[in-house]
């Protein structure tokens, strides 16, 4: 096992439990993480895996279908940033227009 | 219909917000001033003057502002509501039709400039041609098809009122609000109002970009 090999895999496993620890009481997102992390390490340990797969499926190289797979999921992570946004919003104009109601003057001096 | 609110969104605007409020003071009806975070105390603007005064802590945009005022009408047991523009632009001599209208049975009444030609010659010419393509982006999202769009310028009555929660903050609420009011089956009408289009209220109103941003709003909205 090379250097760099050993530098990924304890990358990833920092990751993981950086993972397990960001996401409590989500059972599903821990247990997804966890497998996308084992996952990486599998890759890792053993390079070649991922051109066996890609070539299994019509991709040409691993990388290729590494990148295709992290492209989808960067998209799908922003679009859960921007849909958590907008509910953030909405909780805080709710909470505005509560205070708002709340400090109303009728007739100010 | 015996308790009837008035709802003026209010943002940076200034003397003019006074002007507004002022002209309404002789009307029997109640006027709500919804401050959306102005960066000037436009509590300042109003000393004096018989008005309900409303402030968000912070800038959400005209829609939240309507929708606050709308909630703290219906708190007050407000029978309907006008929503009326704080830069002078709408005629106070038109809220008798808008009532007229309620009490003839109507659940919202939206005022439009494109139903006597003499209100049209008001607005300018490239803003008839925005207005034509917004009526049909609005006709397309909520399968209400009018004669005009986005004037502000409307009357509920407390069925429409308990029935209409905006959540677009920004600018789409104008669209929005067609939409709900589709869903919730509610009677429309629509009654002519003329416009004033002043240098303020052109330099303050939408910008032709806006638009634009107004129509990604809507998507977005669809998508999440």
């Amino acid at each position: 096992m090379s250097w760099i090999q050993l530098l990924l895999i304890v990358g990833l496993v920092l990751l993981g439990f950086l993972a397990g620890l960001v996401l409590r009481n989500k059972l599903f997102g821990r247990l997804f993480f966890t497998g996308m992390f084992l996952l990486g390490i599998i890759f890792v340990v053993w390079p070649d895996l991922t051109t066996a797969l890609a070539q299994l499926i019509g991709v040409n190289r691993g990388t290729d279908l590494l990148l295709y797979l992290l492209i989808i999921a960067v998209f799908f992570g922003g679009l859960c940033i921007v849909a958590k946004c907008r509910q953030q919003d909405r909780r805080m104009t709710l909470l505005i227009r509560k205070l708002a109601i709340r400090d109303s003057e009728i007739n100010p001096k | 219909m015996d308790s009837i609110f008035i709802v003026i969104p209010s943002y940076n605007e200034g003397e003019v917000l006074r002007d507004t409020v002022s002209s309404l003071q002789s009307l029997p009806y109640e006027i709500v001033v919804v401050d959306d975070g102005s960066k000037v105390d436009s509590r300042l603007m109003l000393a004096g003057l018989r008005v309900h005064y409303l402030r968000h802590p912070l800038n959400l945009g005209q829609g939240a502002a309507l929708q606050t005022g709308m909630d703290y009408a219906l708190e007050k047991g407000a029978d309907a509501v006008i929503h009326f523009d704080a830069d002078g632009q709408h005629d106070l001599n038109d809220i008798p039709t808008f009532l007229n209208a309620l009490e003839n049975g109507a659940d919202v009444v939206l005022g439009s400039r494109f139903l006597r030609a003499s209100d049209l010659e008001h607005v300018p010419k490239g803003k008839r041609l925005l207005l034509r393509g917004a009526k049909i982006i609005n006709g397309i999202f909520t399968g209400i098809w009018l004669t005009d769009a986005h004037n502000g310028f409307r009357a509920l009555n407390r069925k429409a009122l308990e029935a209409i929660d905006l959540t677009e903050n920004r600018m789409a609420h104008a669209t929005e609000i067609l939409s709900l009011i589709k869903a919730a089956k509610l009677k429309v009408q629509e009654v002519p109002v003329t416009i004033r289009y002043t240098e303020y209220s052109q330099a303050k109103g939408q910008k032709w970009t806006n638009s634009i941003n107004i129509l990604i709003d809507l998507i977005l909205s669809k998508l999440f």
